[in-house]
């Protein structure tokens, strides 16, 4: 009873975002079918979209040992071996969603054996715990607790100037609302971040989008396809801000304007806009979070950099564009809500300009704007400089007020 | 009714009250999706199912005491708050003089269950969302508080069913305008919900919920809903007349009344963007609780 009854259930499926042609997990958002957890211990299916840095497999497996039994791993993405079971996969351009409701299906039922510990299961250092339940240790207020020095820190707060424990951890690399592959070692006073230094880099930014803009690299592209792209990229970056916010429901309605932008479908933003202001989007960003200089801005380009007032964008200078009368649009104050706002505005032009030019054909080679941040080498502003002095949740704000690429360049070169 | 059907009910009203907002809360998502809802009668019994075929997990040198008993003890306070609340003039399970301030230990208790859950599973993620809860549960107990003693003025007793009775003549959501909507804020608060949700928010990965899993996890998602229920059911029972009204029997017009405020709750949380701790700390202390303040005053004023 208790099986035919859990059977039924979104399949809990907790993703952790790889590299290199990333499949569209968004898609999965579509679908009633699917829950997206916000931890592994809420999972039933480790879903792995894209490939994984081999120096990311052992969090890899540490995640996985997280998901409570019964539990699956399913690769999605194009580079898997032979060696995974065909129940198991799908190629990056599948829809998974009838295979992962297959095979939770067999996982709830015991038809598919649950997943045994990849890791040995013991803590990474020894617990020296005194009292009944491993508490404290000496002393009225714990005094040296676990064996070593109280973790006091060396100079006040950075906020407020009121000294709380001080607590080094490593975050990412597959953290949602982080970027993918990013690992930091961040050190806390309290939910406050003191430092950041990076471990690992973020992985290359995801690819969902870019098809048509490589095509136009060699063959003659519809403008259409290069701004519906442009819109579902903008829009899949304005979920990730209003699921932070606390607007679950409304990010998930951004997700599936984009997947319904990318087939083609005649949407409209506005709505989405309307409703968001409404439930107080702008109060739950407070005003000159993230504020970037200009000198950064200009280095990142895209839609950060006109976020900052810069009307910079290669689709003034294209003729297809310029007979539809487009300027690029612009705001002024280059903190998060700009560029909240900019993406807002942007994808709201892209969607105007495919209704105004349906049928227009870019020609090969042209010069388009691409709807994210400079592909460049990185510049030598790090994404760590972004985070000190920040409360947790305003720092993932400020790093998801950034595209992929932008954080991309802000992090350090990735080894080969 | 006999203590054992007054306690049936008791049960009864917890479980479908808990379900109630379930579905609510999934009819109120696809609404704001745009998509039609997918089972929502059962999907909150598949889910629980899920919760329920799941193992119950362990994480490195957790306070398991604590751990464990935090949830039972989280749906247990949110129980004994319905359990304040008659159901008719003549039946209420735990009729006490002093009511109010029975509630008002709830609401602290509350805060250090929570505490200890985020604290006890041994995990960075939790152990902030368990010091976001107290840094904002602290000062919303502190509005609610003062709100409550509003009501109480005006039927001179501490005791709900005396408050209820004050209401014959007007209910104090007219009487006291401010108390109801700053109340509806404790709700939030106190099952850590939409503009509320510090505890248990995405960006801390479910925050004091990210460890655990399986049974443990299903008894903590039920007493979030039985504390909202909790809640709602007071505010109905001191703000709209609890049991008062025409033609129904008493305990259908609590019913009935305690769905209404649950459907405004839910309603909150899915429609209002959350700002951070830091800045909602400060309007709590600098503009809700002297609001809630001079709300005691005019109640004061009001009743001499």
């Amino acid at each position: 009873m208790l099986e035919r009854l859990a059977a039924r259930a979104p399949v809990p499926v907790f993703v952790a975002m790889g590299r290199d042609r990333a499949p569209a997990v968004e898609r999965l958002l579509q679908s009633a079918d699917i829950d997206v957890t916000a931890t592994p211990r809420h999972a039933s299916i480790l879903l792995v979209a894209g490939r994984v840095r081999d120096s990311d497999q052992a969090y890899l497996d540490r995640l996985h040992d997280q998901l409570p039994h019964p539990r699956a791993t399913f690769w999605w993405g194009d580079e898997q071996g032979d060696d995974v079971d065909e129940a198991q996969r799908a190629a990056s351009s599948d829809d998974p969603v009838i295979s992962l409701r297959a095979l939770y299906r067999n996982l709830i039922s015991g038809a598919h054996a649950s997943e045994t510990h990849r890791l040995a299961d013991e803590p990474p250092a020894p617990w020296r715990g005194k009292g009944d339940h491993g508490q404290g240790g000496e002393g009225m207020m714990g005094g040296v607790p676990y064996g070593r020095m109280m973790p006091m820190p060396p100079t006040p707060d950075i906020r407020d100037g009121l000294a709380l424990d001080v607590y080094t951890t490593q975050i990412g690399p597959f953290m949602p609302y982080w970027p993918a592959g990013l690992v930091l070692e961040v050190t806390f006073q309290g939910d406050v971040i003191q430092s950041a230094e990076v471990v690992h880099p973020p992985y290359p930014p995801r690819d969902v989008d870019r098809v048509p803009f490589d095509r136009l690299l060699h063959e003659t592209t519809a403008l259409a396809q290069i701004e519906r792209a442009r819109a579902a990229h903008h829009l899949v970056c304005i979920a990730r801000v209003l699921s932070l916010v606390g607007l679950p429901t409304l990010s998930r309605r951004a997700q599936i304007l984009a997947v319904r932008v990318r087939a083609n479908e005649r949407v409209t933003i506005e709505p989405l806009r309307k409703a968001a202001a409404r439930a107080g989007l702008r109060a739950a960003l407070a005003p000159g979070l993230g504020r970037i200089d200009d000198r950064l801005a200009r280095e990142l380009g895209g839609p950060a950099q006109r976020a900052a007032g810069d009307a910079i964008d290669d689709r003034s200078d294209n003729p297809t564009y310029t007979r539809l009368d487009f300027t690029p649009v612009t705001q002024t104050k280059s903190d998060c809500r700009a560029r909240l706002a900019q993406w807002f505005d942007e994808a709201e032009q892209a969607l105007a300009l495919v209704s105004a030019a349906p049928d227009a054909m870019m020609d090969q080679g042209a010069l388009v704007e691409a709807p994210w941040a400079l592909r460049a080498p990185p510049i030598d502003y790090r994404v760590t400089e972004l985070l000190p002095g920040l409360e947790w949740s305003e720092a993932l704000l400020v790093l998801n007020s950034f595209d992929s690429a932008a954080l991309c360049r802000m992090g350090p070169l990735e080894t080969p | 009714m006999t203590p054992i059907a007054l306690t049936v009910a008791w049960v009864a009203f917890l479980l479908g009250m808990a379900w109630y907002i379930a579905v609510l809360d999934g009819l109120w998502s696809a609404a704001r999706e745009g998509r039609s809802p997918r089972a929502p009668l059962a999907n909150p019994l598949y889910r629980c199912a899920t919760m329920l075929r799941h193992q119950s997990n362990l994480t490195e040198a957790p306070d398991l005491l604590n751990w464990r008993l935090a949830p039972p003890l989280y749906a247990g306070l949110a129980g004994t708050g319905v359990a304040l609340v008659p159901f008719s003039s003549t039946n209420v399970l735990a009729d006490l003089e002093v009511g109010i301030v029975w509630w008002g230990a709830i609401e602290a208790l509350t805060v250090v269950i929570v505490f200890l859950h985020g604290w006890s599973a041994n995990s960075q993620f939790g152990l902030i969302g368990a010091y976001r809860y107290v840094a904002i549960g602290l000062p919303v107990m502190l509005i609610s508080m003062f709100v409550l003693i509003a009501t109480a003025l005006p039927a001179e007793s501490l005791a709900i069913p005396k408050i209820i009775e004050s209401q014959r003549g007007l209910w104090n959501v007219i009487r006291q305008p401010l108390g109801l909507p700053l109340f509806l804020l404790l709700g939030l608060s106190l099952s850590f919900r939409g503009p509320f949700n510090y505890a248990d928010s995405a960006d801390i990965a479910d925050g004091t919920a990210a460890e655990v899993s399986g049974a443990p996890r299903l008894v903590w998602e039920f007493a979030r809903l039985a504390m909202l229920t909790a809640v709602a059911t007071v505010a109905a029972s001191v703000f709209l007349g609890g049991y008062l009204g025409p033609w129904l029997p008493g305990p259908m017009w609590l019913v009935l009344k305690t769905a209404a405020v649950l459907l405004v709750l839910v309603g909150l949380s899915h429609q209002l963007a959350r700002i951070s701790p830091s800045r909602m700390m400060t309007l709590i202390w600098t503009v809700l609780l002297p609001l809630s303040f001079v709300h005691l005053v005019w109640a004061g004023v009001l009743a001499l």
